[in-house]
């Protein structure tokens, strides 16, 4: 349509001037957010507020780190975040690990089999309108009984049941796509059932597995509510060692802008591996771009 | 005045010419016809009176207005697309009604514009039922009436029949001729069909590779056609052709070729007067071919190799020499098969045509 | 044989069944015991040998609880006002990224970043945004060439404002994106046909677009729907339900109640109840949708 070249003037500045906004609207709490991380501590909070680091320094990333190293400047001891960053790894991992195996078998059973009717998928994705903290209580007081609080195992059990709606349901999106046809040739050549699954199928959904495991890893890094019930000093994931900073130490600004782009940082990298699957992951598999 | 004039309209896309210098002028109350092979910028043409498409030259007026900068719906014309374009979401009432709401019509002459539009189409009983899964012909007559309904000055229909299957085709083309009888609405008709063209149109015009090759009546495009490209696009089985040259023997003028021999004297002033050479293409529609199986007065003689039987005529496949000639005649006059004939042509209805530039030698009425 | 392909399928769906059963199903039996129990950790006994105490807890909570209420009516608040600013906001994102511009690409793929930020990090952003010295303020007052510091985490009605716009600011990236491809899919044949109508852009969008986009918006209206009700992260950094409970949320107010304070029973019925209005909300929500997820 070659008249939409032809708009006045004023009407693409105003378009202009919209898609600044909208840019500037987003960009901006992100680049506060690095913007502080690089400021030393009397820059933290003024007014007015200080747009660009005038002295720029990285001690607020040391002190996550190496705390201790700058003990004596802040007057203040931080606890390192090299735990925090190593328990969501492991946790992250190992949840979405079983998350996937245990959600693409089901996935396999549903788009193949329609096992449970409707009402089994829907009800698996019903889970993802259940309030966690409306069973986090009981959970709490099941894992105290069950010594799995502030536990590895317990904190893998809890994500990978929580993340499950989007394991089940985006693989069976995938799964969907590929067509029955190819394993009821498989069978007639003489593979088994689970044969024709894991040699047929599954290799053919492998780009479909890798980007649902990273879209779960995003969700469990992501995890604030059950970390925070369910961990203590043991297991304490990065969500909550940065909760932790704003109620322990007094408002060390600096110190959470930087664990906040740390933590910000595995998420986003992975986001654009997998930017296609996000919309996909993010609606249940319901929008396949 | 006009009612629609393009003035040397051209218009490229990159490279592409898709309309070259195309000069048309339209009448008041004219079905007119844009008549040509797919491809050929048909749709180009009607993009850029409507709006769709900015022309990269030239200039289209609208009732003596320049409306070549006038976005698209501002220009009082409107347009029937090819693949109808019905709004789905929409009943059929909505739909007829569409171009009239947005114009902010007052509700009860929606309504009652609406109630007419659809008694002409024989829409009525449907018009509160979902515009998805209406058949065909329902489709076609919802987009024909939801343009029509604006009553605009001109409306445009691209191929609005090329979808219908082919009895459907025919009965559309005749209630579209009522309805523009009836409304006196003034409408240019794509189609690619000669046909449609033929049966429909006031005035055709024959469009090549974006070139306008013949712009009148379907009489005169059928019987005098301009140019070889027209003769042999219009008619079906298409006319036959033959390269050759024209020579003077003695008192006679001959058109000759290694098979065919055709006295062309009776058309000496004309072709003194005009022709430019002597190569020439001679052209002979299939129905002004006779097959004899005994003639003195032979154009040539050829062996019968195909015969097609349509019903009403029969085509007759010949061999002649090097040449294939094409006949149409009745079903009486069918020569068996690998028989051999004689061949002779109506001089009456002969077209020549210019071997290089392939326009028209006119032969007839030369004052 | 046959006996086997039978099994095969349930086998195969056994371990979600099972995870599903150990770590929602029976806790929600747990939680409705306790919603009928008098029982903190503090009593000493073990939970299954709490005191039945009836329907108590209910009563208590639905006449003398505002709280409760109160919490409930937010989050539907958070709900509305969120939801539409998305569901506007990702419309005009994707009609003014609709067409091709020089760096669409580089700007889209900036603006899908907040969907990926962790909600945590969203609420400690935004925490320094709208402290009283922070840069929101001082935006406020270059517009209106004044001196603005205004506090407004600590401002009972105020306070939501931080709250929703961190909502906003990290989903509506994702509505953007759904309305972006959902509008590539309206029929570029129905936008001409309505053009040569004599449709102006808007009425092209209102009557054929937006129509046809329909089944996508209550889409983006139940699953984001399902995330705004259970709103945590945001409040607990932004203000942790304060003042006073004046940005309770249901979560933050269940969180508050229940493990902070450890009544647990009382949380229980609180649970309860949230739990009968999400299977009502699931049936009622979900069965539409069913045909859409499962049509295939
Ligand atoms: N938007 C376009 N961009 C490039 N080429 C085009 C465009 N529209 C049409 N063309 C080309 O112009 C020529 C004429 O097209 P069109 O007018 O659609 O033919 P018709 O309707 O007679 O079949 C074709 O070769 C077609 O490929
Ligand atoms: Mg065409």
């Amino acid at each position: 349509m070659e008249f939409s070249r032809l708009k006045p003037v004023w009407k693409k500045l105003g378009i202009f001037a919209l898609r600044l906004m909208v840019f500037l609207f987003i960009a901006g709490p992100m680049y506060w957010m690095i913007n502080t991380s690089f400021k030393p501590e009397n820059e933290w909070v003024t007014f007015p507020p200080i747009w660009f680091p005038k002295e720029f320094t990285i001690d607020n990333y040391i002190m996550l780190f190496n705390p201790a190293a700058l003990a004596d400047k802040f007057h203040i001891s931080l606890e390192s975040a090299w735990p925090a960053l190593l328990n969501s790894t492991i946790i992250s991992v190992f949840a979405t690990i079983s998350c996937m195996v245990i959600g693409t078998m089901c996935a396999y059973s549903i788009s193949r089999f329609r096992v449970g009717g409707n009402f089994f998928p829907m009800s698996i994705l019903a889970l993802r309108m259940f309030p966690p903290i409306a069973v986090a209580l009981p959970i709490l007081v099941l894992f105290s009984t069950l010594q799995l609080r502030d536990t590895y195992l317990g904190m893998v059990i809890a994500y990978a049941c929580f993340n499950l709606p989007f394991s089940v349901w985006m693989m069976k999106s995938f799964i969907d796509d590929i067509p029955l046809e190819l394993e009821e040739a498989a069978i007639i050549d003489g593979m088994t059932q689970i044969g024709a699954m894991l040699k047929v199928t599954i290799p053919l959904v492998k780009a479909g597995i890798a980007a649902t495991a990273l879209f779960i890893f995003i969700l469990c890094w992501s995890e604030f509510l059950f970390a925070f019930i369910l961990t203590d000093t043991e297991v304490a994931t990065i969500t909550v060692r940065l909760a932790r900073y704003t109620t322990d130490t007094g408002e060390m600004y600096g110190a959470r802008a930087a664990l906040g782009v740390i933590a910000t940082v595995p998420p986003v990298v992975i986001g654009y591996l997998i930017q296609n699957y996000l919309v996909r992951g993010l609606t249940f598999g319901a929008i396949k771009r | 005045m006009e009612k629609l004039y393009l003035d040397n309209v051209r218009k490229e896309f990159g490279m592409l010419v898709a309309v070259n210098g195309l000069e048309l002028s339209v009448h008041d109350g004219e079905f007119l016809s844009l008549l040509g092979p797919s491809g050929c910028g048909k749709t180009t043409t009607l993009n850029m009176m409507m709006g769709y498409e900015k022309p990269s030259r030239g200039r289209v007026f609208i009732e003596g207005r320049d409306v070549t900068d006038q976005p698209v719906g501002q220009r009082d014309v409107g347009m029937v697309f090819q693949d109808y374009a019905i709004f789905l979401h929409m009943t059929v009432f909505e739909n007829l009604a569409f171009g009239l709401r947005v114009r902010k019509r007052s509700e009860p002459e929606v309504q009652a514009e609406v109630k007419k539009m659809a008694e002409i189409l024989g829409l009525t009983d449907i018009l509160q039922e979902p515009a998805a899964g209406r058949n065909m012909s329902e489709l076609q007559r919802i987009t024909v009436g939801r343009s029509m309904i604006l009553k605009t000055t001109i409306l445009l229909l691209d191929e609005p029949l090329s979808n219908l299957d082919a009895d459907l085709r025919a009965r559309m083309r005749g209630e579209l001729k009522k309805f523009q009888y009836e409304l006196g609405q003034t409408m240019i008709y794509v189609t690619h069909d000669q046909v449609e063209a033929m049966s429909l149109s006031d005035r055709i015009a024959v469009m090549d590779f974006g070139n306008l090759q013949q712009l009148s009546t379907p009489y005169e495009v059928y019987n005098r056609p301009e140019n070889r490209f027209v003769a042999g696009f219009i008619g079906s089985p298409p006319m036959n052709f033959f390269d050759g040259e024209i020579k003077s023997e003695a008192d006679r003028i001959l058109f000759r070729n290694p098979s065919f021999q055709l006295e062309l004297t009776d058309y000496r002033r004309q072709l003194e007067a005009k022709l430019v050479a002597p190569e020439v293409t001679l052209g002979i529609r299939p129905e002004h071919v006779e097959i004899l199986e005994t003639s003195a007065d032979w154009n040539s003689r050829g062996l019968v190799c195909e015969l097609e039987l349509l019903g009403a005529e029969v085509v007759t496949v010949l061999e002649c020499g090097r040449e294939q000639v094409v006949a149409l005649t009745k079903p009486e006059h069918a020569h068996q098969t690998g028989t051999s004939r004689f061949v002779k042509f109506d001089p009456q209805m002969v077209h020549i045509f210019d071997r290089a530039s392939g326009l028209r030698v006119e032969l007839e009425a030369l004052g | 044989m046959w006996k086997k392909l039978i099994s095969f399928p349930v086998l195969m769906a056994a371990p979600v069944q099972l995870l599903i059963w150990f770590v929602v199903i029976f806790p929600t039996i747990v939680v409705v015991w306790l919603a009928f129990c008098y029982w903190t950790p503090q009593t000493g006994k073990t939970w299954w040998h709490a005191d039945f105490v009836g329907i108590e807890n209910f009563l208590n909570l639905l006449s003398d609880d505002p709280r409760f209420i109160w919490s409930i009516i937010r989050t539907v608040i958070i709900f509305l006002v969120c939801m539409s600013v998305e569901l506007v906001g990702g419309m005009v994102m994707a009609l003014l990224f609709q067409r091709n511009f020089l760096g669409k690409k580089l700007l889209v793929s900036v603006l899908i970043v907040p969907m990926m930020v962790i909600p945590l990090v969203i609420g400690q952003s935004f925490y320094m945004l709208f402290l009283a010295q922070g840069p929101f303020n001082q935006i406020i007052s270059w517009l209106t060439f004044s001196n603005f510091q205004f506090d407004w985490l600590s401002h009972p009605v105020w306070a939501m404002v931080p709250i929703m716009l961190g909502e906003i600011w990290n989903w509506t990236p994702l509505v953007f994106l759904i309305f972006m491809s959902g509008l590539t899919t309206v029929p570029e044949n129905q936008i001409r046909a309505a053009q040569g109508l004599g449709a102006t852009p808007a009425q092209i969008f209102f009557r054929i677009s937006l129509p046809i986009l329909k089944p996508l918006i209550l889409l983006v209206i139940v699953i984001r729907g399902m995330e705004i009700f259970k709103i945590f992260d945001l409040v607990y950094v932004l203000t942790g339900g304060g003042p006073g409970n004046s940005t309770e949320t249901i979560t933050m107010y269940m969180y508050n109640v229940g493990i902070a304070f450890m009544r647990v029973s009382y949380v229980a019925a609180s649970s309860f109840i949230v739990l009968f209005l999400v299977v009502i909300g699931a049936v009622r929500i979900l069965k539409p949708l069913q045909y859409q997820l499962l049509e295939d």
